[in-house]
């Protein structure tokens, strides 16, 4: 009997992946351990094992599809057999029940399948959505992009209820500004100049300004991993009080020590040690005395914890990643040093395993190697802060000397006002200062 | 069904023998002095002149429509010509005898008979009257043409000119034609001089003349009625009817004293060809045509064939059927013999006979025939034979250059405006006559006006409860209402169909009628759906207004040309001279299957020229009636069986007593609701009722229900402002789904408000198959449950709704792939 591949779920959070590539075709000979293709998640990409040996039958879905988890993606077994019955449904509500008020005539039974199925889903496949005339109008006289909009009528047609929902939630927008809207016709920002946050005629020629459709080269939907940012980032955001307070740490001893392992021999285990690892090896020992930087934050209600989930942020192709070192606080530096290149290379190769992704207490992010001095890093909901590491500059020091130039690392710890106080957070900052700037003898501590 | 006439089996299972009467051919026997006598040497020389026109007439046709070319004059003529070149004896002599009063009613080679009787007219008519009718007519479009010339000897020379212009000018389809150019060759005549609407479907004067015979009969109007159609009508189902139809016993049974019968003759021109099928030993079997009087009743219709190719002879022959139909002993029927030289139309290359025979009817050519009959008996020359000939071109010519001149004869521009005037008369007439209605008794007398001003005129009770539908005013009493309060203003009033008397009508509106009205203004028509309209056509061009009815929507098949051909179109093809005030009843059945259970309302709305309307509620059914017969044109009157025993369930002050009327074309809200627009048509108002009552309960959607009442005309703009509100429009109606007039509305509502639309118009009609038993319907008729499903799996998704039909856009596929 013909079996199905089912995608796994990738981690808790994961509720459907695209499927990226497929590496055996239909009739190919598979198999157990094969792999048969690669899907990508919010935060990687597997590649899905054969956990069964045969011909390969049938694939359900195309490269580019948005698949949920637990669906089936394809079928293996012998040659000829029947597979119909693992193909998924194309929904994902329970089939409705087969009675109804009278036994319906011969025409209809040889054709079943299509009253089985309640086509008030959109085929998942299909990006092409309709949007009705109507809603069409409504947005466009109240300045919405239709873009974003998820549709709630038939086939996932945008229809009127779901402009409606929009207007709901978004900013108003001045008379003036819906009169420029309908001459201008560009996409407006979530977010308005005006009073109360109203969308100004102002804001809305600036929008069509920024985006002149004559100039547009090519359009790329966002997708993927960088779809995923994309919402993500957007939620943060919309969805806390993001204050970020900077400062800078004396940098001298990290440099020093740094230069120190370097030096030494090539096989050294320290010789790898890096400044990131440094200052991350300091926010551990720190982080216990600060509880609530290493808190989260569900439904106006904030989760403390004893062990710390670290993440930090690794740049790739794709775009951004942020593995977690898990229980940090038991590592000592030379093996959080290992855990941190382990994870980032997981990332750079597409190998990161979903157990590395679990959700993390607090992040670290480090655009300092890029010569940035100062910048906002964006919280990783629901965590409640996120560091930003800088790059490393001279800085003047008043000494008894008089004035001297000692080197400075940047820091810029984002947090969420609506937990974490300026207070809480500079005193945060202000031990990792302290720490950093000792850093030597934290490190033998 | 009267219970006077018994049916006795000692008489009808009687043995004997049937006799026929002889039938006479050709009996005519010319006698000079006798003819001098009756007709003068005038009239005698005027019936060769006459020919001598409609002879030069046809040729200069024929000339144009072969060559191009007539008198020098070119013209390219694109539309048809039937020509009667050979004929001209029959229309002559025919006419010669007819008053004004006395009307004909032709085919599509009916020229020589619009023009012999045009003529004949002219030469009865005061000079006086000639003027006012030739000014007035189309406000003295053809007047004025014809008048500029001032070549005219006297009125009557005008008047022969004003016939021939307007006529060629109305084949040319000018505006200065007899109807504007709107009949056209095939459908030209001249109703002031008697000559009446010429048709283009074989057979097809046969009920209409019969009709306006029935006019005369009821109204006892003076004149004789005929319908010249040709030998090939003699197949024709419908021809069959109106022989039937005029033949009933009850004229002279039940009708009562001074009736007798339609003063009717069918007069088949016959020329032995009905385009190329030879009558008489290939397409029939009569060999004789006037034969077959002697099947429809015990006079045999009178029946005899006439020589016509001696005018004198028909001349002779109408005179001696006129007295019969005078004396009420009609009708009648004549085998008036001739033949066409020309071929059907020009296309005809005479395949089907031979040059043979085309030269013997040629050497015995009626016009050289009566020519020589004339200067053998001194009184005519052959110097005046030629100056006859050249008048008659002269005529011809004359008339023909100016219907040709565009300056002089231009064509209409048909913009809307102009057409909706000819279309539609929109009159609004109380009464065609003024004298009192014949009833059997005052209306306040009638028994079931008594019984049902005790009914609940408001379906519910203060409590919310219906009535039961004993105590109920229903939507059939509605109906009988307004029908019998036009019966008692308009005298010209008449109404038929089959079991109309007695039995009250199959579905009882008629009921307390038989005791109110005589037999000549209520009675039974025979199962002759294809009679019972055209009669009713005829009866409403003459000027009278009829009511009938086809008991069953199926049956409209069987009456097809009367209702799309005939009903439809002679209101505009005479340019609005003519008016319709004809109200066809048409039941939409249930229950009966297949043939008994359809809604053709679609078949209606494709058919320019009718109204179409179909009432739902008793209040609508009673005002929309009222609207019908108070106006002048023919109005398609569609009635649901599923509801003729609904009270009145919107109105709350109940059915009105009094008289009013509904808006034409105007749908009504039945409930309010701002979230999804319902129309229906008929009696799918209550299944959406019911589908309103759950989306109310279950889905907390308001759905604004609009019964769109009429199908033609129709004013969209409540609709579209229903649909403004709530962008979600749902069509219902019984009629399957497609072709459905639905599918029409969905189209015209996209046209006028796309913007508006938050999903497609969605029809939901019963399905494409047969009507199934009465048991099975419920899986053919919209239920209120399609309904929501369609709303659900079209238009907008119902949080938590389980289908229990399939009403989705893949099954919607799969059905049209299948053809069901």
């Amino acid at each position: 009997m013909a079996k199905a591949v089912i995608l796994p779920r990738q981690g808790n959070t994961v509720e459907s992946c695209i499927l990226l590539s497929w590496r055996k075709k239909k009739g190919d000979k598979i198999k157990k351990g094969d792999i048969l293709c690669e899907v990508e998640t919010d935060k990687a990409v597997f590649e899905i094992e054969a956990e069964e040996e045969g011909t390969l039958l049938e694939l359900f879905f195309e490269e580019g599809d948005d698949i949920p988890v637990l669906t089936h993606i394809a079928a293996i077994g012998e040659e000829g057999e029947d597979y119909e019955n693992l193909r998924p449904a194309q929904t994902d509500i329970p089939e409705q029940p087969q009675e109804s008020p009278v036994n319906l005539p011969a025409p209809e039974t040889g054709h079943k399948e299509s009253e089985e199925k309640i086509p008030v889903t959109e085929k998942t496949s299909n990006n092409r959505r309709g949007v009705s005339p109507r809603a069409r109008q409504l947005a466009k006289k109240h300045g919405i992009s239709l873009s974003g909009i998820q549709g709630s009528g038939p086939m996932g047609r945008v229809i009127e209820r779901d402009v409606l929902n929009v207007m709901q939630i978004r900013q108003p927008l001045t008379p003036a500004a819906r009169e420029a809207v309908l001459v201008t016709d560009a996409p407006l920002p979530a977010e308005g100049s005006g009073l109360g946050g109203r969308i100004t005629r102002q804001d809305v020629l600036s929008s069509s300004q920024a985006e002149p459709e004559k100039d547009i080269v090519r359009e790329e939907p966002l997708k993927g991993v960088r779809k995923i940012i994309s919402e993500r980032m957007l939620a943060s955001l919309q969805n806390s009080a993001q204050l970020t307070l900077h400062r800078s740490a004396d940098a001298s001893a990290l440099l020093a020590l740094r230069a120190g392992f370097k030096k030494s021999a090539l096989n050294h285990p320290f010789a790898s040690v890096n400044i990131n690892d440094l200052v991350m090896f300091a926010v551990i020992k720190i982080l216990p005395n600060h509880p609530v930087i290493n808190s989260l934050l569900n439904d106006y209600t904030v989760k403390y914890y004893k062990n710390i989930h670290l993440g930090f942020a690794v740049d790739t192709k794709r775009g951004l990643i942020v593995p977690t070192v898990k229980n940090a606080q038991n590592f000592d530096l030379l093996s959080l040093s290992k855990e941190i290149k382990r994870l980032t290379e997981a990332c750079r190769n597409n190998r990161i395993h979903k157990e590395d992704l679990s959700p993390a207490t607090f992040t670290v992010t480090n655009l300092g190697s890029f010569g940035i001095e100062s910048f906002t890093p964006v919280l990783n909901l629901p965590q409640n802060a996120i560091l930003g590491l800088n790059a490393i500059h001279l800085k003047p020091v008043q000494t008894e000397a008089g004035v001297e130039f000692t080197p400075h690392i940047g820091l810029s710890l984002t947090i969420n006002h609506q937990v974490i106080d300026g207070a809480a957070g500079t005193g945060f900052l202000q031990e990792l200062a302290e720490a950093i700037k000792n850093i030597n003898i934290l490190v033998a501590i | 069904m009267p219970k006077s006439i018994l049916i006795d089996p000692a008489d009808v299972r009687k043995a004997g023998i049937l006799k026929l009467r002889d039938i006479p051919l050709n009996q005519y026997k010319p006698d000079f002095s006798r003819e001098v006598k009756k007709y003068g040497i005038e009239g005698l020389r005027r019936i060769l002149m006459d020919m001598l026109i409609i002879r030069e007439f046809e040729y200069a046709l024929n000339k144009i429509k072969t060559e191009g070319v007539y008198q020098g004059v070119k013209y390219n003529h694109k539309g048809p010509a039937h020509l009667s070149l050979g004929q001209e004896a029959a229309a002559v002599g025919q006419a010669l005898t007819l008053d004004r009063n006395d009307l004909i009613f032709g085919s599509h080679r009916s020229h020589g008979e619009i023009l012999a009787k045009s003529f004949s007219a002219i030469v009865k008519t005061s000079e006086s009257d000639l003027i006012e009718i030739m000014k007035t007519y189309l406000d003295g479009a053809i007047f004025k043409v014809v008048e500029k010339d001032g070549s005219h000897s006297d009125i009557k020379d005008l008047a022969y000119d004003f016939i021939l212009y307007g006529m060629l000018a109305e084949i040319f389809a000018k505006v200065t034609g007899f109807h504007r150019g709107l009949g056209g060759s095939m459908h030209a005549f001249f109703a002031p001089f008697g000559s009446m609407p010429n048709n283009a479907i074989v057979g097809g004067s046969a009920d209409i003349a019969l009709g306006a015979a029935l006019y005369k009969l009821v109204n006892k109007k003076d004149g004789i009625v005929i319908s010249n159609i040709g030998d090939g009508a003699s197949a024709c189902g419908p021809t069959w009817e109106a022989l039937a139809f005029a033949s009933m016993d009850q004229y002279k049974t039940l009708w009562g004293k001074g009736f007798g019968a339609p003063p009717v003759i069918f007069n088949y021109f016959n020329n032995f060809y009905g385009m190329g099928g030879q009558t008489v030993g290939e397409t029939m079997g009569f060999n004789t045509l006037a034969r077959i009087g002697a099947g429809v009743n015990s006079d045999q219709l009178h029946a005899e064939r006439v020589d016509g190719y001696n005018p004198l002879a028909v001349a002779d022959a109408v005179e001696r059927k006129r007295k019969i139909l005078q004396e009420g002993r009609g009708p009648v029927l004549l085998d008036t013999i001739t033949y066409r030289y020309s071929g059907h139309s020009p296309s005809d290359a005479s395949s089907y006979r031979t040059k043979e025979e085309l030269e013997l009817w040629e050497k015995n050519d009626a016009v050289n025939e009566y020519a020589r009959y004339l200067i053998k008996h001194d009184v005519l020359s052959q110097e005046e034979l030629l100056a006859f000939k050249e008048t008659a071109r002269n005529k011809i010519a004359g008339n023909f250059a100016k219907a040709v001149d565009m300056a002089v004869s231009p064509r209409e521009a048909l913009h809307s405006e102009y057409i909706a005037g000819v279309m539609f008369s929109n009159q609004k007439i109380e009464k065609f006559e003024n004298r009192e209605p014949e009833v059997l008794l005052p209306l306040e007398e009638n028994s079931r006006l008594k019984s049902l001003a005790k009914k609940e005129r408001y379906a519910y009770d203060r409590s919310g409860k219906l009535y039961s539908k004993n105590k109920m005013f229903l939507l059939r009493d509605a109906l009988f209402e307004a029908i019998i309060h036009r019966a008692y203003i308009d005298p010209t009033l008449v109404i038929y169909g089959e079991e109309n008397r007695d039995w009250g009508g199959a579905f009882a509106v008629y009921r307390g009628l038989t005791e109110a009205l005589p037999y000549h203004r209520l009675f039974n028509a025979p199962i002759a759906e294809g009679a019972i309209v055209g009669t009713a056509v005829g009866y409403a061009l003459s000027g009278g207004r009829a009511l009938v009815e086809l008991m069953y929507n199926d049956f409209l098949g069987r009456a097809g040309d009367e209702v799309f051909n005939q009903m439809a179109k002679w209101q505009s093809m005479s340019a609005g001279v003519l008016r319709m005030p004809l109200v066809l009843r048409i039941s939409v059945g249930n229950k009966y299957g297949a043939q008994h259970s359809q809604d053709w309302s679609a078949m209606l709305a494709h058919i320019p020229g009718l109204k179409v309307m179909f009432p739902a509620t008793p209040y609508d059914a009673k005002g929309m009636m009222n609207l019908a017969l108070s106006g002048t044109d023919p109005v398609v009157f569609l009635e649901s069986q599923k509801i003729y025993d609904v009270g009145e369930m919107f109105h709350t002050e109940g059915v009105p007593e009094g008289y009013y009327e509904i808006e034409e074309g105007q749908p009504v809200i039945r409930t309010t609701g701002k979230d999804i627009t319902i129309v229906t048509i008929g009696a799918a108002l209550y299944a959406a009722l019911d589908a309103a009552e759950v989306l109310r309960e279950q889905y907390d959607l308001e759905a604004e229900i609009i019964d769109a009442r009429f199908i033609n005309p129709l004013n969209y703009d409540l609709i579209v402002d229903s649909l403004k509100k709530t962008g979600k429009i749902v069509l219902v109606s019984d009629a399957v789904e497609r072709g459905s007039f639905l599918n029409t509305m969905a189209a015209q509502i996209t046209q006028l408000a796309f913007d508006e639309l938050d999903g497609p118009p969605v029809v939901v009609g019963s399905r494409n198959w047969i009507t199934p038993a009465a048991e099975l319907e419920n899986m053919f008729f919209p239920q209120k449950e399609w309904i929501i499903d369609a709303i659900h799996e079209r238009l907008l998704p119902l949080p938590g709704h389980r289908v229990s039909t399939n009403q989705s856009i893949e099954e919607l596929k799969y059905r049209n792939k299948k053809g069901v």
